[in-house]
């Protein structure tokens, strides 16, 4: 976890005359220092040059409800959330920063995907079994090995082309809830499911594309942001084609297919790939021949 | 069997200015029919023998005053079950009634409280209602009621010392039991109320000629009959008054509950789903009427339902199994919308034989949403709704289909109509008692203002048809808030709805309709609104601009 300033404390109570202390040097005796403006135990520390800081353990007050929790306070939040989004435009391939700026915004979102997810009987099963995606869940050597045309080898084909795993993820950090973490990540880990669906590669623009989807289906303040100011790094004549022709494509695909949020993905890799297109509702963008956008599938 | 033929002699149609004297009116009506004599004749009588029927004859026979004039009450079905109920411990009855304050103090002037079974009335001290998503507005306690939230004001009903109850959950036949007990006490004592059971009326004619051989005949001089029978009541098709009103698309289900015994049952819980409201009344006895909430001694406590959804659900309701009926209902009270939405979708495939388990998904959304909270945090989760029910009593289950009818005026010529027929919802008893006793504080100025009906009837007329008027606002003002808030639920079939619809038809009118008015001024005025129509406050909460409407409100609210 990034370190946090000393007078970003763990509680919400307003910043005082004390969280400055730190800022003049004089040496103040313990005694004298007065009461700590909170209720909360708290370790003072004296630096070598008397300064008194207060300094408050760093998450052990509020509860941790998963592996990877780290709770913190909404005036955190918000300072993250600002920090990744300048640091995710300027340099899109910081996954982490493009993580954390999901999930400090999200979680109205995510409450919503997890109310379609409870409206579907498919969507409660994996609410309530939480399956994972990654190298130890799924058996990616069986799945290649599975006939062509199959969801499941097209799906590790996918992987296999473009060099990523289903490892890669970034874990969830600061959603708290156990329930709206699992959505959030369930929701990272089916984007390569997406991928492999809407056949998109990883270029610049085919993420975009994708993104663009993912709004049309999801709405998290994240996929929106990611469209709208993406484009901004494409060259004029990518944002051309990318506006004219896989835009109007993923949000109408998106609009007309099943919540992907409600798919058991695990349950269909022995299907063939065109049924289960043809089950969401997901069909490909039309793609003239000399395009420089080439889907992988 | 005496059906007899009621008929108002064609003297008595003369205006009268002044009280006769009962002994003059018997004179005048004579001799229409050899098989009359004069002990067929009444001075009022009272068609029908509900609580409002039974009631009003008690309160008749109960006051010095109208004491000595005759009182015929008429009822279509035998009461001597009604007399000798004498049901079981555990056993409750699935029509109760929530009486209020002021109907409280009115059974208790006429000394009918006193016979009913104590043993099965229950008094409950608090109501909650929730709206259906808890962001919106801040739930509607009891404490809302009153700005100083433990402290009656003398001028409300703090009518046992100690603690207040809100209002007493009695069952339909206890209190006609204790009706008739207590008419039977009187009439003793020498009040003459003659009480014809099994009988029905076969007709009301005005005019000379008492009917074709052999039949008997009730004569009734300038007194008028009291309809107390009902929403289609003879009586008032007799009087040419129409009823009018719309049909909710909603039917009402309901049942004998039992609940978790854990947890005290004093509370009176409601919440408002997009289908409408669902309602859990405590009905188990309480051995201490005086002292605040105490665990239950006796065992489980139960309760009594009503769940107003729609008719199509309500007769999925209504088939259930017993296990997967009672835990739609914690769920109803207990789930987020989205759940619950897709739990109701299930309720055909389960009765259809699905293995849907609602009991098992509640636990799971339970341990999900509980999962992380400490404590207290659980504690005050788990007081913010009702206990858990964990079973429903046997052949209990019900469905009635809800209807909004009004008369268009409540007193004609000759003729006065009391009583609020709502079959096997709570909240009706509430409003009749009330409204009986608001309008004839004595029983004789509630019929004397009949007998002087003529020239006031246009007033009359007048006075209601704004309140029929108003309640086609209020639906037309409820169509608009419902297309304005979206997903918030109109209210309806309720106490509060009735009462909110009021407010913003009556005191507050179309134009100065204002969806931008604080919400804090709109729950104050509708707690003080509420208070009357609970019996709580005797005055209609009045301000200088609808000071002269409240007038007429009153007069016309039953």
């Amino acid at each position: 976890p990034p370190c946090l300033p000393f007078f970003l404390d763990d509680d919400d109570s307003p910043p005082c005359a004390a969280d400055f202390g730190g800022f003049f040097a004089f040496s103040v005796p313990l005694s004298l220092a007065g009461a700590p403006p909170r209720s909360e135990p708290h370790s003072i520390t004296l630096t070598f040059s008397g300064a008194a800081e207060y300094v408050t353990p760093s998450s052990s007050q509020r509860k941790k409800l998963y592996e990877t929790h780290i709770p913190i306070p909404l005036r955190q939040k918000v300072f993250l959330a600002a920090g990744s989004a300048v640091t995710a435009l300027s340099n899109p391939l910081r996954g982490d920063m493009v993580a954390t700026l999901g999930e400090t915004t999200g979680h109205l979102f995510l409450e919503r995907m997890r109310d379609r997810m409870l409206e579907d009987p498919m969507g409660r099963r994996i609410l309530r079994e939480r399956p994972v995606v990654n190298s130890q869940t799924i058996d990616l050597d069986r799945l290649r090995a599975l006939p062509n045309r199959t969801f499941g080898r097209e799906y590790t084909r996918w992987l296999d082309t473009q060099g990523v795993s289903p490892d890669t993820r970034e874990p969830v950090r600061y959603v708290d809830s156990d329930e709206l973490a699992y959505v959030m990540r369930r929701y990272r880990e089916s984007h390569d499911f997406a991928h492999t669906l809407t056949g998109l590669g990883v270029t610049v623009e085919s993420e975009l594309a994708l993104k663009w989807f993912e709004w049309a289906q999801m709405g998290l303040p994240m996929t929106a942001l990611a469209s709208l100011f993406g484009p901004l790094r494409l060259t004029s004549e990518e944002r051309n084609r990318l506006f004219t022709r896989y835009v109007p494509w993923a949000v109408q695909c998106a609009v007309g297919s099943k919540f992907l949020m409600n798919v058991y993905f695990e349950k269909w890799f022995e299907k063939p790939l065109e049924e289960v297109r043809r089950e969401l509702g997901i069909y490909l963008p039309e793609v003239p021949e000399n395009d420089g956008f080439s889907p992988a599938l | 069997m005496i059906t007899p033929l009621l008929t108002t002699s064609s003297r008595a149609l003369r205006p009268l200015a002044r009280r006769v004297p009962p002994a003059v009116s018997r004179r005048i009506l004579s001799h229409h029919a050899p098989t009359l004599d004069l002990t067929n004749l009444y001075d009022v009588v009272i068609v029908g023998g509900g609580v409002a029927g039974t009631a009003l004859a008690c309160a008749l026979a109960s006051s010095p005053v109208s004491r000595r004039h005759r009182v015929a009450l008429i009822e279509a079905q035998d009461l001597k079950g009604v007399e000798g109920w004498a049901p079981g411990a555990g056993e409750y009855s699935n029509r109760c009634s929530s009486i209020t304050p002021a109907s409280y103090r009115f059974f208790k002037e006429i000394g009918v409280w006193d016979k009913l079974l104590h043993d099965r009335i229950h008094p409950y001290q608090d109501m909650q209602v929730r709206p259906p998503y808890p962001t919106l507005s801040s739930s509607f306690t009891f404490a809302n009621l009153y700005p100083l939230l433990s402290h009656f004001s003398p001028s409300a009903t703090t009518v046992t010392p100690g603690a207040p109850a809100i209002a007493w959950m009695v069952e339909n036949l206890n209190l006609q039991r204790g009706i008739l007990r207590q008419l039977d006490e009187l009439r003793g004592e020498g009040a003459k109320c003659d009480v014809f059971a099994a009988t029905k009326v076969k007709g009301i004619t005005k005019g000379e000629a008492v009917g074709e051989g052999g039949e008997e005949g009730l004569d009734l001089s300038e007194w008028p009959i009291v309809g107390a029978d009902g929403v289609n009541s003879p009586v008032r098709t007799f009087a040419g008054i129409d009823s009018l009103g719309w049909d909710y698309d909603r039917h009402g289900v309901v049942a004998t509950l039992r609940v978790d015994e854990a947890r005290d049952n004093g509370t009176a819980w409601q919440r408002f789903l997009p289908t409408g409201p669902i309602a859990i009344l405590p009905v188990d006895p309480c051995t201490d009427t005086i002292s605040p909430p105490s665990p239950r001694q006796l065992g489980p406590g139960h309760s009594s339902l009503v769940w107003s959804t729609t008719p199509r659900l309500a007769s999925a309701l209504r088939t259930l199994p017993p296990s997967a009926f009672t835990s739609l209902i914690n769920v109803a009270f207990r789930s987020s919308m989205p759940d619950l939405r897709y739990l109701l979708s299930q309720t055909d495939a389960v009765n259809q034989g699905a293995p849907v388990d609602f009991g098992a998904e509640l636990a799971w959304r339970e341990e999900v949403e509980t999962r992380g909270m400490d404590e207290s945090a659980r504690w005050e989760r788990e007081m913010a709704v009702p206990p858990l029910v964990t079973d429903v009593a046997d052949g209990s289950r019900a469905v009635f289909p809800l209807r909004m009818r009004n008369a268009e005026r409540y007193v004609g010529k000759r003729v006065v109509l009391v009583g609020r027929a709502m079959p096997g919802l709570g909240s009706g008893g509430r409003l009749s008692e009330r409204g009986r006793h608001w309008y004839a504080p004595s029983p004789e100025r509630l019929l004397l203002s009949a007998v002087r009906a003529e020239p006031s009837d246009a007033r009359r007329r007048r006075q209601a048809a704004p309140f029929v008027r108003n309640r086609v606002c209020a639906r037309r003002v409820g169509e608009e808030r419902r297309a304005e808030w979206g997903s918030q639920v109109v209210l309806e079939g309720s106490v509060v709805s009735v009462v909110s619809e009021l407010i913003d038809a009556r005191f507050f009118s179309l134009r100065r309709f204002d969806s931008s008015r604080s919400s804090l001024v709109r729950s104050t005025s509708q707690a003080e609104i509420m208070r009357y129509a609970m019996g709580i406050e005797p005055e209609v909460p009045s301000d200088d601009a609808r000071g002269g409407e409240a007038e007429e409100v009153r007069a016309t609210t039953v």
